[in-house]
C-alpha cells in the first residue's frame, strides 16, 4: 500500500491516525496498554491493505472505530 | 575550415593532455584519433599551449604523439522527438542500438545518433509574420501520450519573425520545417531536433517561480510528513542496501509527473537492468500506456567509463529541462550523485589540485549546487508552467551522513529523506528515519496536524532513551502510552 496510495487516502487515514494520537485512553496498566496498541496495529494493517472505499476497509474501519470508543476516555 | 589538430603530451588513466599551438575552448569535444577509432574527451584545463582532458573512454592503448581533433563544439545533446522510452549511455547513445551493433560489450569509440530518422507528423501552431521567442512552441508532433512540441532554438536571442513554416506533414528531424529572422537580418534554419550544451542551463522562459504545490509521490511517509514540491529539490542518502534504488524506483513508477528521467550514474548494473525489465510491463494508471513511454533512462553503470558519470547526470539534467520547455511536469531522479563525486575527486586528484574534504574537490559544493540549482518550476513566454523536480541518492561511505556530498547536499535541497540501516534491518519500509528527515516544502496534510504527527514520534523516542535507562518499570504508564502512540504512528 505504501507504494501508490492517493491523496485522498492519505489525508483520510492520517486525520485518522491523528485522532487517535491526540486522543486518551483508559488503559488501566502497561500491559493492557501494550495490547491494545498492538491490537490497533493488527487492524490498521489489515486496513491499509484493503481497498479504497471498498466493503472490507468500511468494515475494518468500523472495528478500529469501536476498538477505540471501547478504550478512549475523551478527544 | 581545417580543424584544429594537437598531440597528446602525457597519458593518465582517463585524463589525457594535449599539446596545441591554437586556442582551445573550456568544455570543448575533442576526438582522440587511435588507429580507426576516434575517441571523445572533453577539455577541463587550459594552461598555455596545453589542455587536459578527460576522456569518456578507456584510454588503454593509447600513445603520445597520437592527434587529437578539436570540434569547436561543447558536449551537447539532441532534442527532439523519439527521446521518450529510450535507453542512452552518458554521452547519448542508444544503448539498444549500440548493443545490436557492438554486441553484449560495447565497444570504445562507436557513438551512435541519439534520434533516429523517424518521421513525425509536423502540426505547425505559428503564421508566418507571427514573431517568437527562443522556447516558443512553433509547433508539435505526437510523441507517445504527449504533444511533443517543437520549439524555437535556445540559444537565440530576442524577438525572431517567422519567415517560413512548414504546412501540417510528415517530416523528419533532418528536414527544415521552419526559417526564423532574428534582429539582425539573420536567417535562422530550424528542424524537429536542436542541439543544446549539457553545463548550459536553458533558460528560455519568462520567470523562475518559488516552488509551492506538492509533488504528490504516493508515498505516505513522504507525502505527509516530508514533502517534495514540484519544481523542488530533495535528497536521499543512506548507507549500502538501505533501499535507495528501491525508493527512487518506486517514486518513479507513481510519483504524479509527466515525463520521469532516470540518470543511473555509477551504480550497480542489476539495478538498471531491474528497471529495464520491469517499466516495459508496468502501466501507467493515468495514461494507461507502458510506464517507459514517459520514462528516459540515462544509463552509466559503475562498470563504464567514470568520466561519463558526469555527462549523465548533465545529460539528464538537460533532458529534464527540454520537456519542462513544453510546459510539463518532470521528475529527475539521480543515483547516485556520490558516484559523480568520486569521478571528480579522481579527476581531481590527476589535475594535481589542492584536495578538499576526504580529498573531493574544493569546487565540489559549487558543482553540487549549480546541479540542483537547475530544477526550479518556471512559467513560460506562453503563460503555460512546466516544473523540473530533482531527487538525488547519496551513498556516504558507512552511512556517514557528516561526509561531504551529503553536506554539501543538504546545503541545497528543499528536503531529506535519511535511510537508516536500522530500519531496514528491521524491514520497516520505506527506511526513511523520521527523528533525521526533514523538509521544508508544505505538504497537503494541515500543517499542525504534521507537527503534532512529529511531536509524537519524538516524544516516543525520547521516552524510548530514557527507558533504556530506568527501564520499562521505572517509567509512567501515561509516558509508557506515549510511547505506545508514536511508535504505533511509526509503524502504520
Amino acid at each position: 500500500m505504501d507504494e501508490a496510495t492517493s491523496q485522498e487516502r492519505q489525508i483520510y487515514i492520517f486525520d485518522f491516525i491523528h485522532d487517535i494520537l491526540l486522543s486518551g485512553f483508559k488503559l488501566e496498566d502497561k500491559e493492557k496498554a501494550l495490547r491494545f496498541f498492538q491490537r490497533l496495529r493488527q487492524l490498521l494493517r489489515t486496513w491499509n491493505s484493503s481497498a479504497w472505499m471498498s466493503a472490507e476497509f468500511k468494515q475494518t474501519e468500523e472495528e478500529i472505530s469501536i476498538l477505540l470508543e471501547e478504550n478512549r476516555i475523551n478527544k | 575550415m581545417n580543424k584544429r589538430i594537437g598531440h597528446i603530451a602525457e597519458i593518465n588513466a582517463n585524463m589525457v593532455t594535449v599539446g596545441l599551438n591554437d586556442f582551445v575552448i573550456q568544455n570543448e569535444v575533442a576526438y582522440i584519433l587511435h588507429g580507426t577509432q576516434r575517441l571523445k574527451a572533453e577539455v577541463i584545463r587550459v594552461r598555455a599551449d596545453r589542455a587536459q582532458m578527460q576522456v569518456y573512454e578507456s584510454t588503454s592503448g593509447l600513445k603520445i604523439g597520437e592527434q587529437v581533433e578539436f570540434s569547436d563544439e561543447l558536449l551537447s545533446v539532441e532534442l527532439g522527438p523519439g527521446l521518450l522510452g529510450q535507453i542512452f549511455d552518458g554521452l547519448q547513445n542508444p544503448l539498444p542500438a549500440l548493443a545490436r551493433q557492438c554486441g553484449f560489450f560495447l565497444k570504445r569509440g562507436v557513438y551512435l545518433e541519439a534520434l533516429s530518422n523517424t518521421e513525425w507528423g509536423f502540426t505547425p501552431l505559428v503564421k508566418k509574420g507571427e514573431h517568437v521567442l527562443a522556447g516558443s512552441k512553433l509547433g508539435f508532433v505526437p510523441e507517445k501520450v504527449f504533444k511533443h512540441y517543437i520549439m524555437v532554438p535556445f540559444g537565440l536571442k530576442g524577438a525572431l519573425e517567422v519567415l517560413e513554416i512548414s504546412a501540417q506533414a510528415r517530416r523528419n528531424i533532418k528536414e527544415k520545417i521552419a526559417v526564423l529572422k532574428d534582429q539582425s537580418g539573420k536567417l535562422h534554419d530550424v528542424f524537429l531536433r536542436q542541439s543544446w550544451p549539457v553545463k548550459v542551463p536553458i533558460q528560455a522562459y519568462a520567470e523562475k517561480l518559488k516552488p509551492g504545490e506538492p509533488l504528490i509521490t504516493k508515498m505516505r511517509l513522504i507525502d505527509s510528513l516530508f514533502p517534495v514540491a514540484r519544481g523542488g529539490t530533495y535528497c536521499i542518502p543512506g548507507p549500502f542496501g538501505a533501499g535507495k534504488t528501491v525508493l527512487q524506483q518506486l517514486t518513479s513508477r507513481h510519483a504524479e509527473v509527466d515525463i520521469v528521467i532516470i540518470a543511473a550514474c555509477g551504480e550497480r548494473a542489476g539495478e538498471v537492468v531491474e528497471t529495464l525489465k520491469s517499466f516495459p510491463e508496468i502501466i501507467d494508471p493515468r495514461t494507461n500506456s507502458p510506464l517507459i513511454d514517459r520514462t528516459v533512462i540515462i544509463c552509466n553503470t559503475s562498470s563504464m567509463p567514470v568520466a561519463a558519470r558526469e555527462s549523465s547526470v548533465y545529460t539528464a539534467v538537460t533532458l529534464a529541462e527540454y520537456y519542462r520547455q513544453m510546459g510539463l511536469n518532470v521528475l529527475l531522479l539521480a543515483d547516485s550523485t556520490s558516484r559523480w563525486a568520486q569521478a571528480m575527486r579522481e579527476m581531481s586528484g590527476r589535475l594535481e589540485e589542492i584536495p578538499g574534504e576526504e580529498a573531493f574537490p574544493a569546487y565540489l559544493e559549487s558543482r553540487i549546487a549549480s546541479f540542483y540549482e537547475r530544477a526550479g518550476l518556471v512559467r513560460l513566454h506562453d503563460g503555460s508552467f512546466g516544473s523540473v523536480t530533482i531527487g538525488g541518492a547519496v551513498s556516504p561511505a558507512g552511512g556517514n551522513f557528516e561526509e561531504p556530498v551529503t553536506q554539501a547536499t543538504l546545503k541545497v535541497v528543499g528536503a531529506f529523506h535519511g535511510l537508516s540501516r536500522e530500519r531496514s534491518d528491521a524491514r520497516r519500509y520505506p527506511a526513511i528515519d523520521p527523528l533525521i528527515s526533514w523538509s521544508k516544502y508544505k505538504g497537503f496534510i494541515d500543517e499542525k496536524k504534521e507537527n503534532d504527527g512529529h511531536e509524537a514520534l519524538r516524544r516516543s523516542y525520547e521516552i524510548s532513551q530514557m527507558m533504556k535507562v530506568i527501564g520499562e518499570e521505572g517509567t509512567s504508564l501515561s509516558d509508557y502510552i506515549e510511547y505506545l502512540k508514536g511508535e504505533f504512528f511509526d509503524f502504520v
